[in-house]
């Protein structure tokens, strides 16, 4: 156990001495929320028609500011991943004690332990100086809680889409799809009460709603889901997950060994 | 005879800014009051070389080697002194210089990896804009010259380091530069292929009088594709000499390897002879070629033992530059 | 400096091998251009779903934002198709690979630029074109005003990334930082302008020029005049004249040395 705290130290340094890129991200955060604060904005003039009052604006920007938050905190691992497979540095890794993949997953988490914080301090100030307090404190706090939990799960995902490198090669349009489908499926922009209701319920057959919209759903008045369902959803999505990265990867190292790398 | 390049009093210092460190305090220092530190690569060297000369820059790392080339080929500016190569001033004229030279970095592949090296060429053509009728004669030339039928075709990433070499090495003699730089041009290649990169340079070099410029770490490289050395160290030139004044000059010691049927030989300490190395039945000496020294050596042994076999060589030119080096260093330190 | 057409010959035999490496790999270029443009696609899902419930926002409907989606992507689809190595300037700068580049005769900038043409840019072009066709904004006149619009915005963007990579030259390791940028410019532009009020949009047509890239062009396509024509080409020419002499600066300075130098 101790080698995977080692492992996970080493990302949280990793990530510790790379400011610049945590900044780039707060900066895209920032202008995010701006461009949706004005989004929002605009939808509340033009919604008389909904019959919801212009309050609503401010639930909204929390909402966006957690959804973005637990997007925003997951490390892209899966590029260092597809680097190290593309190398060939993982038929040298995988003799190690420590399995490769767990090592993979604890540096993505020790990095997560960095960059959470940070960017959770960043949407709470300007969630907060863009629409005030969230409705609800309490709300936020268990929507924070389960929102590191999803954080680690979409961190977990980014290591699977790493290893679908030993197939693909070049993972940049697999994550592309991946995090577009998260987008639209996973209520980031929009939540899912918007979306026509066979549209929810087949996104729910996914594992996305439960990894945005749902935490961030907590802080406002319509959750998503009862807190304990959502984490009782993510621990079976993270346990599905793990389980079929394993596999995949047992079965490229197979391949490897038997093909000579 | 015309004179390709000429160098005067070059100098170059660089201030490099150095790091503080990792961390989001020194990063934001670093970039709001950099620190940096003058560092004078290249200090006051002067040489010329004549059309058609082939000479080897070598010496260690950080010696100034790489600077002293990129200024030649008009990439860096010097911090003072003159430079003309093929009659211009790199810096200043440094479109009509590329249609001068040629260069051959050891290090980073100019082929496009995932396309054959006859698209490079293709593409080559349009940049020194050479009329198709020629660069096509010349592309035979070079495909003939340097056996590059079978590669010209196949993508650069199919290919092994030698043949990427070659490949590179006639790329760079499409549009007839008069003068080619290579840096580093045989790190990594394998034995055979060092050979064969060192020929074709000679012997393009000959037929075609191109002035070859090249700095490397390998001593191979000096003694089969140039005639000039020049040792470049701590930014300073230590020695300009053809390679057979440097040979005679400092090679004033000979190796002599003694099999023998007896297991050691026992020499005398008057001879002045040093062992390199002793298994048995072989002993290699280094020993001062003065008159008598081997002679007295050959009797020492037979008096012993027979001699199975003697072979006489000049110490290994690594060590011959080792010793520039050392001399060198000694000397800077004394001072 | 060379004639002016031994420097367009260049550059189409540029473009043509970058472009013809991109595609080496058969497979994996078909399906970076399929997945960029089902990317697209379900992007802009957001837009539909939200349109159906609320049908304009601040003047826009889904056609007019269909229209500006589809002129973002076509420019960017451009600009990394034809122009990638602009994406990819930091890395080069930092990593030493201009000077093979400087060593020839022909224009640095327009040389590194040409490189690395990117197989997702063509996705990009092939999904603007259909939304743009879809939106039903789309003037009499058509076709060439769609192309030299999204050619207009393709300008700028490589504009933009020539000039955020520059800073690779004074700053050292600016590549992420720099693409950063360069996508906070694509975001803003697919966004309708009209959100955007006061000190925000000045910004808009100046540091970030997202107006030129998405609002002036979709307008030169919905309703083509003289003023929106000369107002892109203006813009065009300004960035690209601002890019280039930063460029020309940081390569002075590259010359000299000053910057985080490493050297054997």
């Amino acid at each position: 156990m101790s080698k995977y705290l080692a492992f996970a130290k080493l990302g949280l340094r990793e990530a510790r001495a790379e400011p610049g890129e945590l900044l780039g991200r707060v900066l895209f955060f920032v202008l995010i929320l701006g461009v949706f604060s004005s989004i929002w904005r605009a939808v509340a003039e033009s919604t008389a028609t909904m019959g919801q009052p212009t309050g609503q604006r401010g639930e909204m920007l929390w909402y966006l500011a957690l959804t973005e938050w637990v997007l925003m905190s997951a490390p892209l691992v899966q590029f260092q991943i597809e680097d190290d497979i593309r190398r060939g540095d993982v038929a040298y890794q995988i003799t190690r004690p420590a399995s490769w993949l767990g090592a993979r997953l604890a540096h993505g988490l020790g990095a997560l332990a960095v960059r959470a914080p940070v960017m959770l301090g960043v949407a709470c100030v300007t969630a907060w100086s863009m629409a005030g307090p969230p409705t609800r404190l309490g709300g936020l706090g268990v929507a924070i809680a389960v929102g590191l939990v999803a954080a680690a799960v979409v961190t977990l995902f980014h290591v699977a889409i790493g290893v679908a490198a030993f197939w693909l090669g070049d993972i940049a349009p697999a994550y592309w799809i991946w995090q577009k489908l998260l987008f639209v499926l996973g209520g980031l922009l929009l939540p899912l009460r918007f979306y026509p209701a066979l549209f929810v319920r087949l996104a729910r057959l996914t594992p996305f709603p439960a990894l945005l919209a749902g935490p961030a759903s907590l802080a406002t008045n319509e959750p998503l889901m009862p807190a304990g369902v959502l984490l009782v959803t993510l621990v079976f999505w993270a346990l599905l997950g793990w389980i079929i990265t394993r596999a995949a990867f047992n079965r490229a190292v197979r391949r490897l060994n038997v093909n000579g790398g | 005879m015309s004179i390709a390049v000429d160098v005067k009093e070059l100098s170059k210092s660089f201030r490099t800014r150095e790091a503080r460190g990792p961390g989001v305090r020194a990063r934001v220092a670093d970039v709001v009051a950099p620190r940096s530190r003058a560092v004078r690569a290249v200090d006051r060297i002067s040489f010329r070389i004549a059309s058609g000369e082939r000479v080897a820059f070598i010496g260690p790392n950080g010696a100034g080697k790489s600077t002293t080339l990129k200024m030649l080929a008009g990439i860096l500016l010097p911090t003072s002194g003159h430079v003309t190569v093929a009659g211009l001033v790199p810096w200043r004229d440094r479109y009509q210089l590329g249609f001068a030279i040629g260069t051959v970095f050891g290090q980073r592949s100019q082929l496009w990896y995932q396309l054959a090296p006859r698209d490079t060429i293709e593409l080559l053509a349009r940049v020194y804009e050479i009329p198709r009728a020629v660069w096509r004669s010349r592309l035979d030339t070079l495909v003939d010259a340097f056996e590059l039928a079978p590669l010209l075709d196949r993508p650069v990433r199919q290919l092994s380091l030698g043949e990427r070499m070659r490949c590179e090495v006639a790329a760079s003699l499409l549009h007839a530069p008069g003068v080619l730089f290579l840096d580093e041009p045989t790190i990594g290649l394998d034995v055979t292929a060092k050979a064969t990169i060192r020929e074709l340079l000679h012997r393009r070099s000959t037929e075609d009088g191109t002035t070859l410029l090249l700095t490397s770490h390998d001593t191979g490289d000096i003694e089969q594709v140039c005639d000039r050395v020049i040792i470049i160290h701590g930014g300073r030139i230590l020695l300009d000499a053809s390679v057979g004044e440097l040979k005679r000059r400092y090679l004033r010691s000979r190796r002599v390897t003694l099999v023998t049927a007896s297991e050691h030989v026992e020499l005398p300490a008057a001879i002045g002879a040093r062992v390199v190395s002793a298994v048995p039945h072989r002993t290699t000496v280094e020993i001062d070629a003065g008159d008598t020294a081997v002679g007295a050596l050959v009797d020492a042994v037979l008096r012993q033992t027979t001699l199975r076999d003697l072979v006489i060589d000049d110490p290994p030119m690594d060590e011959v530059i080792r010793s520039i080096y050392r001399s060198a260093d000694d000397e800077g330190e004394a001072a | 400096m060379p004639g002016t057409k031994a420097t367009v010959r260049f550059a189409t035999a540029l473009v043509r091998t970058s472009v013809r490496s991109a595609m080496a790999e058969r497979g994996a270029f078909a399906m970076r251009v399929v997945l960029m443009a089902v990317n697209n696609g379900i992007f802009f899902t957001f837009w539909i779903v939200l349109m159906s419930r609320v049908p304009r926002i601040r003047g826009y409907s889904l056609g007019d934002v269909a229209l500006l989606y589809g002129v973002v992507a076509l420019a960017n689809g451009v600009a990394v198709f034809v122009a990638g190595g602009a994406q990819y300037l930091a890395r080069v700068i930092h990593d030493g690979e201009l000077d093979a580049l400087i060593a020839q005769p022909k224009p640095t900038l327009l040389y590194a630029a040409g490189l690395r043409s990117q197989p997702s840019g063509l996705g990009d072009i092939v999904s603007g074109l259909i939304m743009i066709s879809l939106s039903g904004r789309v003037a009499p006149v058509g076709i060439p005003i769609v192309l030299a619009a999204g050619a207009a915005g393709a300008m700028v963007l490589v504009s933009t990334a020539v000039l955020m990579h520059s800073a690779a030259f004074w700053l050292g390791r600016t590549e992420s930082a720099s693409r950063q940028l360069y996508e906070v410019t694509l975001m803003f532009s697919l966004y309708p302008d009209t959100l955007f009020t006061g000190p925000m949009r000045w910004i808009l047509f100046t540091a970030i020029p997202a107006g030129f890239v998405g609002y002036l062009p979709a307008e030169a396509i919905r309703a083509p005049s003289l003023w929106t024509a000369s107002a892109l080409g203006a813009a065009v020419v300004a960035y690209a004249v601002v890019a280039s002499s930063v460029f020309a600066r940081g390569l002075r300075a590259y010359s000299s040395g000053s910057r985080f130098a490493t050297f054997t």
